[in-house]
């Protein structure tokens, strides 16, 4: 955009020069040079309206494309505004999820076709004929939380049930040299992964239970380990 | 008798051709673009300073004249236009169709004379 003040004031010093030289040239001719300046700066009349226009329309342009810019930065700012929260939002979303997976996650990646499942690893114990017997078991996470389910309602979230329960006719193929009627303590001692071929969660011991119908005492709730 | 040429009334074009014309001989202040166009007609065409300024900035802004502030040897400062290349284009244009213009013209006004004088007789 032309520089419109700086072309008045040009406009201003010409016409002042062109009166200068117009009462020269009048003084030379022996005409009455404030006559002809007089009458010259009648015909200039015009100009200046010309120009007084132009600068009017100028000053307007200036005043709206400070306007527009006011409101491209005001809208910058609310817009930065907006993403500044957005983006906060967004990070601890992603904190969050990140946290879970690292909490999740294993140093190991299943093999190709097999699926990943949250796992416990149980120890088993009872007392046999020769002395205390210590077996451990794998099995889901959330099939032991079904399996407890009815006794560890009290065992907070990051808590596991201890339980305690009898061998029956029914699960002693389970248990397989475990005389009937042997109490078997079952304590969480370590979270691991279990690949498993199928999307299908496997279950197998707590079905065991399940079916058993037997009772389950929780005996206390441990730690998650 | 003496005619100021007013921008409404004149051909469009007309003032903006006559200031490109003289600028083409060599570069003049508004003072002496309005002396010559008085001068060149004979003392039949003059130009109001009122029209002849806001034609050079009209001119200035189209790029077909460049100015230059220069003072002379008494101090006093002045504006001095010049015509560009892109004004001697323009010039070459609008005085071709000035020509072809002016002499229909011609030929229409003088063919109306001859019919009246043929009547008059």
């Amino acid at each position: 955009m032309s520089d419109l003040p700086s072309e008045s004031e040009e406009l201003r010093l010409e016409m002042e020069t062109h009166l200068s030289m117009l009462e020269e040239d009048a003084r030379k001719s022996g005409a009455s040079s404030s006559d002809a300046t007089r009458d010259a700066e009648k015909r200039f009349g015009s100009a200046a309206d010309h120009f007084r226009e132009s600068l009017a329309e100028w000053t307007h342009k200036q005043r709206s494309l400070r306007n527009t810019l006011i409101a491209i930065a005001l809208g910058a700012v609310v817009i930065s505004a907006v993403g500044i929260v957005v983006n906060v939002r967004l990070l601890n979303d992603l904190r969050t999820t990140v946290s879970g997976w690292v909490e999740r996650s294993s140093n190991s990646v299943p093999e190709l076709g097999k699926f990943r499942y949250e796992g416990i690893m149980v120890e088993v114990t009872w007392v046999s004929a020769v002395g205390v017997v210590r077996s451990d078991m794998p099995m889901m996470v959330a099939d032991w939380r079904v399996l407890t389910a009815p006794v560890s309602s009290q065992c907070r979230e990051r808590e596991f049930a201890m339980i305690e329960f009898e061998v029956t006719d029914a699960i002693e193929p389970y248990f397989l040299g475990v005389p009937v009627g042997t109490k078997l303590t079952c304590t969480p001692k370590a979270l691991i992964a279990i690949d498993w071929h199928s999307a299908q969660p496997p279950t197998s011991f707590s079905d065991w239970l399940r079916q058993a119908g037997g009772a389950i005492r929780l005996i206390r709730c441990v730690e998650c380990p | 008798m003496r005619m100021t040429i007013d921008p409404m009334g004149a051909p469009p074009g007309t003032l903006d051709m006559m200031i490109l014309s003289l600028l083409v001989e060599e570069p003049l202040h508004g003072y002496l673009l309005a002396r010559r166009i008085e001068e060149r007609s004979g003392g039949v065409l003059g130009i109001e300073e009122g029209s002849l300024y806001p034609a050079l900035q009209r001119l200035r802004k189209r790029k077909v004249v460049s100015d230059e502030w220069l003072t002379q040897e008494s101090g006093r400062k002045i504006r001095v236009y010049s015509i560009t290349r892109a004004g001697r284009k323009e010039l070459v244009q609008t005085a071709g169709q000035w020509r072809t213009v002016n002499a229909a013209v011609e030929k229409i006004i003088q063919s109306i004379k001859g019919e009246r004088s043929v009547r008059l007789t």
